[in-house]
């Protein structure tokens, strides 16, 4: 009996310190097998968000969870001292069998010298800008698996980054819109609110507009001591009949389209102060104007809203035109100087828009400019005339920019002027001829300016409201290899060829009819009857009837394929 | 008057445009390399920083080469240092010899980190 139950005794032991030896062993080749526990044995806990949480508070957030494994509860990166936190098994990342050269499936190799650190002198050299930091981590953060982070997680830890790094983070919402302008080393000047700079700017405008007003009421000598007008005199004509001066005729629109251009040429040069036409620093220096730069991006928005209210104004101006048969002899030509000068608005509005050189503009660009090829014989010669290589890049950018700023902007200053000196000369507004022997009545010039700086007033505030309300547009910097991103819709003014380009062939449809509009436009005061003298000053006579509804079924077809693009 | 009213506030409003400076500044701190990678004797020069070096043994000396008169770089001269711009003289310590520069070249902070790295710091640019 005893020897059974010791026997029994002896069997149970071994089996006991087989089990163990055997279970010891599977545990010592196979050390780590539960890959999926994080290795930190004491992880601190997660940092109290405040309400609202900040983006770099959210960021801290996605850190703890995802990043401080490896880059270290500090942004200190994978030392020794962050390891040694770690259960004694798992200390050494490599040896450890997890993330070293022999290593699971489902781990990854990081590198020998380990997760970098983050934070502190020195950290993050190889960025410039929070953009660069925010695109990088969306695209190769976490090592594994990696792009499983969303655009906002990417700035929100980019934002965190920052904070980390800087005493003082930027007050700004990080994204693809701003993030450029954010350079990581170095400080960041916080953003303006764009309310001083709006209140101060219509302060500027009305204090003008009242001196003008008062300084008119006053009883200046209309000649100065040598005889002659001033040089304002000179610019502004004198005084111009009743009828001409009807708000209800002439819609305003010629005077508005100067005002705009004034707004432009004035909004326009002081962006150039700031503006780098280069591929890699346009975008950027954008955003430089538009976060950074005090009142900039007032600036900026007033430039866009006068380009855009430029064209609707233009388009007014020709129905205007069209539907009161004003382009009759002997105002034909200059009706053909305002279609010209239609277009280079037209090219002056695209190739600023072009300017913005980010993921916006990408698509339109490289349509607009393929288009170009399509045009048998010299579409080749065109393009590279406009693009100066085989594909945009640094070249083309020069070339738009000075296409933008100095060869349109000088042919549109020549031929606008032009238009207003012809204007005058060819016996100012249309009107009807004056019945023989009678003195018309007339406008002094100063109930003629004080109208004007009314006009200007007006437009000048809702200009100003548009531009602190709705922002100009603006995406991030183009960067290669990003595929699809951006807006693949035609500039508005635009769209409606994006619209007949989906209709076949594109040299037709997008070239040959868009000309061929333009063509039948100018060409209404020579091929079709035009309103009789007697029938001038009103709207619609019947002389120029067919005129009319041929003007206004192009430019309503227009309007049309612009609704309908926008809707899609 | 209320024109020329309208014409400060606008100038105001540009000046503040005009404010911000987009540039960043010249890098201050210049890592020179491994203390054993340098040459052992003989003013190093760096004309980047620009800056030269004098290495006695294991003492380090560092000289700004920015010209103390108008902001040239300095170049090396029988003497020590000349200016190419306006002929200003300095001997190897920095001090003037011949105009028309009026003040000596400033010493510059040299610093040795713990992984034997010269680190230069340069605060006036």
């Amino acid at each position: 009996m005893r020897s059974l139950s010791r026997l029994l005794l002896v069997i149970f032991g071994l089996i006991l310190v087989g089990g163990i030896w055997l279970t010891a062993g599977q545990v010592s080749a196979h050390p780590l097998s539960d890959l999926s526990q994080t290795p930190s044995s004491e992880r601190p806990p997660p940092l109290p968000t405040i309400y609202p949480p900040s983006q770099a508070g959210n960021g801290a957030q996605v850190y703890w969870g995802m990043c401080q494994d490896c880059h270290g509860d500090q942004g200190q990166g994978l030392t020794a001292e962050w390891r040694a936190g770690f259960a004694p098994d798992y200390q050494d990342c490599w040896a450890s069998g997890c993330h070293g050269e022999s290593r699971p499936d489902n781990s990854f190799l990081i590198p020998a010298s380990g997760a970098p650190g983050l934070a502190g002198p020195g950290a993050l050299p190889r960025f410039r800008t929070a953009f660069e930091l925010g695109s990088y981590i969306q695209d190769a953060m976490p090592l594994s698996p990696s792009g499983s982070i969303t655009p906002d997680q990417a700035w929100e830890l980019t934002a965190y980054l920052l904070s980390l790094n800087n005493a003082d983070p930027p007050q700004i919402q990080l994204s693809g819109k701003t993030g450029a302008a954010i350079p990581i080393h170095g400080e960041v000047t916080l953003p303006e609110s764009e309310l001083p700079g709006g209140l101060l700017l219509a302060l500027v405008l009305f204090l003008a507009a009242v001196g003008v007003g008062s300084g008119l009421t006053q009883k200046y000598p209309s000649k100065t001591k040598s005889g002659r007008e001033n040089f304002y005199h000179h610019l502004h004509s004198p005084r111009i009949p009743v009828k001409q001066a009807s708000f209800k005729f002439t819609l305003g629109a010629g005077g508005l389209a100067v005002f705009f251009c004034l707004v432009l040429l004035i909004t326009g040069a002081l962006e150039m102060y700031y503006y780098i036409p280069t591929p890699e620093k346009a975008a950027e220096s954008i955003q430089v104007i538009t976060s950074l730069v005090p009142y900039g991006n007032l600036v900026r928005n007033l430039h866009y809203w006068s380009a855009q209210l430029l064209v609707i104004t233009l388009m007014v101006h020709l129905l205007r035109v069209i539907l009161t048969g004003s382009y009759a002899p002997p105002r034909s030509f200059n009706y053909l100087l305002g279609l010209i000068l239609l277009v280079v608005v037209l090219l002056l509005d695209f190739t600023g828009y072009v300017l913005r050189w980010d993921e916006g503009i990408r698509w339109a660009l490289v349509v607009g400019t393929n288009l170009l090829k399509t045009i048998p014989g010299v579409g080749e010669g065109l393009y590279s005339f406009l693009i100066g290589g085989s594909e945009p890049g640094l070249a083309a950018l020069t070339r738009f920019y000075s296409w933008h700023i100095y060869g349109l902007t000088l042919g549109a200053a020549g031929v606008g002027a032009w238009h207003i000196f012809k204007v005058r000369r060819d016996g100012g507004i249309s009107s009807p001829p004056p019945p023989r022997g009678e003195i018309l009545e007339k406008v002094p010039r100063a109930a003629l300016v004080k109208k004007e700086v009314l006009a200007m007033l007006i437009t000048g505030g809702i200009l100003l409201l548009l531009s602190m309300i709705i922002p100009a547009p603006i995406a991030g910097p183009i960067t290669d290899g990003r595929g699809m991103i951006g807006d693949s819709q035609a500039p508005w003014f635009f769209i409606w060829i994006q619209q007949t380009l989906k209709w076949g062939d594109p040299f037709w449809w997008g070239i040959g009819l868009p000309l061929f509009l333009v063509l039948i436009l100018g060409l209404l005061p020579y091929i079709l009857p035009n309103a009789r003298p007697e029938e001038l000053g009103s709207w619609f006579p019947s002389g120029n009837r067919a005129g009319q509804i041929l003007g206004s079924l192009i430019i309503g077809l227009i309007f049309f394929l612009t609704i309908l693009g926008w809707v899609r | 008057m209320l024109f020329w009213l309208a014409g400060v506030l606008g100038l105001a409003g540009l000046v503040r445009y005009f404010s911000h400076q987009p540039e960043a500044g010249h890098p201050s701190r210049f890592d020179l390399g491994p203390l054993d990678e340098l040459p052992d004797e003989g003013p190093i020069l760096y004309p980047n920083i620009p800056a030269a070096v004098f290495r006695t043994g294991n003492d380090f000396r560092a000289l700004s080469l920015v010209c103390s008169h108008l902001g040239c770089t300095l170049e090396p001269a029988e003497s020590g240092f000349s200016c190419p711009c306006h002929g200003s003289k300095f001997s190897t310590e920095g001090r003037v010899i011949s105009g028309p520069a009026l003040a000596d070249l400033p010493d510059l902070d040299l610093e040795i980190t713990t992984d034997g790295h010269l680190i230069l710091t340069r605060r006036d640019n």
